[in-house]
């Protein structure tokens, strides 16, 4: 009988390989073998649950803390060990057993069937959140294929409170049950292989030879010691040093977050890592997707979720078109973080500055503020400008623009050098005017009735409170909805919540319509988060949906709607294909981490503001202090924005360039720029505080 | 972030485009200038254990494995160093 201990995988297998004529027969054991867990500590798993069946407490009007429901668990698992002692001398339990009884006593005066009902619903969430820790160890993998392949019997057995059953689900995800003959669980004969009784049992049981027999694991008692006291001939342990770092590491990161919240995120991301077959090597595009924007969005998710759960919000619109993105990682991340828990219905909901802006004049008219709006982007300079952002039929303002010594083509935008401030007083004047006003709700009105049909149609009117989800920045796109059904009495408290809320221009918060910045919000002294100013457009292009932006609400006959989209084939929708096709690896790394990003976070217990420290790391370091090959891979070729006009406005470049964002530069300024960042965050830190100092007065 | 294919977790159990010397260049601009709010910030003792699990582990721990198997030098390790 030997007993081999292995501190590589890669070396076990090789000698496992070399003894392949020795057996017939080869057990694994399951955990920290067969799979490895991304956690160090498998009780982790148990939280979550618990919070769960506090959840589904809470839906029945009993109130339970997580704490409570635990310890509940664990005095039932306790007791039922202590019983199985009493005939076994392995004191194992069986999850079904001590599950059903805790949940009889929380929801004492439930019948058979709702209880289990709930069971199974536990059951399921339990070993969703296993199945998302659990990875099988590559090389095993391999192994146990080429084994079955050879025609060798291959069993799994496990010392664990969970049946063979629940094993065999979590080996089919991992894509490993179909290499493997049966699976064993202490949980179900409660015969350990600590004991060896367990090892006596399979003898008789599967008529196994101990001479032609070998066992694999990881612990030296259980898989090696008592192994070999049962006759078999061989008995490999693996005693994996990287594996027990890797463990380290993690368990070290989580002691650091309990009391410095600057590693909660990090924490995170440690257990959202990919490991063994899945951490194979991508692209940088691939990589910032993962381990920056999936984050940073799946805590955007997270706020969400907490923000619309204090306030009663009923249904969450993601706004088109960054919110495709945010609906992804939402339905991604939100089952694993609110199993069991009511949360708004959601819907993603077109719209777009350019088809709303004429929407948003059909009662009021053009507001001064709306119209300042249309000169912010440098490349809009004048009238025509601004009917092609509301979508008026210019001829038929001739009249009022001459009344006002305008002409369509004048100048009205501060951006340029023959701007004169008195055609911008006219246009002011203009703007009080009550014919060109009318003139204007009559164009727009059938494109605000169209709009009215389509929000009717997606059940905006039916919730008394309902939030819009938008990357940003100046809560644009809000402020024209609400505008546009501000006249209706059944019109909902608007809720805007941002990626980033900007606050360029001041939003007029009212009591039924204001705006939060959940990442980023100057209202909030939010100085790390400003590091998005560096780069907002990088965010937009990020979060871009595989369709094209919506132009306009049109209206079809006197009931229907229709919506607009923008044609692609025309050279600015070739290039947005191109940047599709640009940022497509970017996406999947988003989508990817999203997919880890609920499990883990799940199991971390933290609400989204114990990640704000690493958030706001991650803002800093990646915007602010970026590298050269970062700002060359990730930034885009091409940016749409049908709300900038094709204006080009007199800028200089001032000491050559080197000072300016370095998302902006190119070449050799790029290169010289690297010195300066420092410099340039201070300059930042300046600007910010004083547009704060301003604000405040 | 190179433009050549990188693994998301290095061998070092380090994220790939945001590593420990990055984290260590952050806290030492936290030192010297204003930089926002992060909480108590990294902290430089757990920096350092953190960079030896990191950097250093490997060694260590196929080192720590390596005595576990050999019970000659323990026991002669136990007959000189002090201890219970």
């Amino acid at each position: 009988m030997s007993l081999k201990t292995f501190h590589s995988v890669d070396k076990l297998v090789r000698h496992g390989n070399t003894l392949l004529k020795e057996f017939d027969a080869v057990s694994f054991d399951v955990f920290d073998t067969l799979l490895v867990r991304r956690i160090h500590d498998p009780d982790l798993v148990k939280p979550p649950v618990a919070q769960f069946i506090a959840n589904l407490a809470a839906a029945t009007g009993l109130h339970l803390d997580w704490e409570a429901v635990q310890g509940c668990r664990d005095r039932h698992e306790t007791t039922l060990r202590s019983k199985t002692a009493e005939t076994f001398v392995d004191h194992e339990a069986r999850y079904e057993l001590f599950m059903r009884s805790m949940l009889e006593e929380l929801f004492q005066g439930s019948e058979q069937e709702r209880i289990d009902e709930l069971y199974q619903q536990v059951r399921r969430y339990e070993l969703k959140i296993e199945n998302a820790m659990l990875v099988p160890r590559a090389e095993f993998a391999d192994w146990l294929k080429d084994l079955h392949a050879q025609g060798k019997r291959v069993l799994a057995i496990s010392d664990m409170y969970l049946s063979a059953a629940e094993i065999e689900e979590l080996l089919e995800h991992a894509g490993l049950l179909k290499y493997i003959h049966d699976v064993i669980s202490s949980a179900d004969s409660f015969l350990c292989k600590a004991s060896g009784k367990a090892y006596e049992m399979l003898t008789g049981k599967f008529e196994l030879s101990p001479q032609r027999w070998i066992h694999i694991g990881d612990h030296p008692i259980s898989d090696g010691i008592r192994a070999t006291e049962a006759g078999l001939k061989h008995a490999l342990v693996l005693q994996d040093p990287e594996e027990r770092r890797r463990k380290a590491i993690a368990r070290h990161y989580q002691a650091y977050a309990i009391y410095r919240k600057f590693w909660t995120g990090r924490t995170l991301q440690q257990f959202m890592a990919p490991m063994e077959a899945e951490n194979k090597p991508y692209s940088g595009m691939y990589m910032a997707g993962y381990n920056f924007f999936g984050p940073l969005m799946g805590v955007f998710i997270q706020s969400i979720a907490e923000h619309c759960k204090k306030r009663n919000i009923s249904k969450i619109f993601f706004l088109s078109r960054e919110g495709w993105m945010f609906k992804q990682v939402w339905e991604k991340v939100t089952p694993y973080l609110y199993p069991g828990a009511e949360l708004p219905e959601i819907e993603y909901l077109y719209v777009s500055r350019m088809a709303l802006a004429g929407a948003s004049c059909a009662y009021k008219g053009l507001s001064q503020e709306n119209a300042d709006i249309v000169f912010l982007p440098a490349g809009n300079r004048d009238f025509r400008d601004v009917c092609r952002v509301f979508g008026l039929e210019i001829e038929m303002f001739t009249e009022h623009l001459q009344r006002y010594d305008l002409e369509a083509d004048t100048l009205l935008s501060r951006n340029y050098k023959d701007y004169d401030e008195l055609n911008r007083k006219n246009f002011d004047r203009l703007l009080q005017d009550v014919a060109f006003q009318s003139e204007i709700k009559r164009q727009t009105r059938p494109h605000n009735n169209a709009l009215q049909r389509y929000l009717e149609a997606s059940g905006f009117f039916v919730h008394d409170d309902v939030a819009l989800v938008d990357i940003g920045w100046l809560g644009t796109i809000q402020r024209y909805l609400y505008s546009a059904i501000e006249h209706r009495k059944d019109h909902p408290n608007c809720h805007g919540l941002l990626f980033g809320a900007t606050r360029g221009i001041p939003f007029d918060s009212q009591e039924k319509s204001h705006i939060k910045g959940l990442i980023y919000d100057p209202m909030g002294g939010d100085l790390p988060g400003s590091a998005i100013l560096y780069a907002q457009d990088l965010f937009e292009e990020a979060c871009r949906a595989p369709h094209p932006t919506l132009n306009a609400y049109l209206p079809d006959g006197d009931t229907k709607y229709e919506l607009q989209f923008r044609q692609m084939s025309d050279a600015i929708g070739k290039a947005e294909q191109e940047q599709d096709a640009h940022y497509a690896d970017l996406q999947r790394g988003i989508l990817d981490a999203a997919d880890r990003f609920g499990p883990a976070a799940a199991i971390m217990m933290c609400d989204s503001s114990d990640y704000r420290a690493w958030v706001n790391y991650l803002l800093v370091n990646k915007l602010a202090f970026p590298k050269r090959s970062e700002i060359l891979a990730m930034r885009f070729k091409h940016h749409l924005d049908d709300f900038h006009g094709s204006g080009a406005p007199t800028l200089r470049r001032k000491w050559f360039g080197i000072f300016e964002n370095p998302w902006q530069l190119n070449g050799w300024r790029l290169r010289l720029s690297s010195i300066f960042r420092g410099f340039l965050y201070k300059r930042h830190v300046r600007n910010i505080s004083n547009r704060a100092a301003i604000n405040e007065e | 972030m190179k433009n050549k294919p990188h693994q998301l977790l290095d061998q070092n159990y380090e994220l790939g485009d945001n590593g420990l010397l990055r984290q260590l260049n952050h806290l030492r601009r936290m030192q010297f200038s204003t930089m926002g709010w992060f909480h108590s910030g990294p902290g430089l003792k757990n920096m350092v254990v953190l960079f030896i699990y990191h950097r250093l582990g490997r060694p260590i721990f196929r080192l720590h494995a390596w005595y576990h198997q050999q019970p000659r030098i323990k026991a002669l390790l136990r007959r000189i160093l002090p201890g219970d």
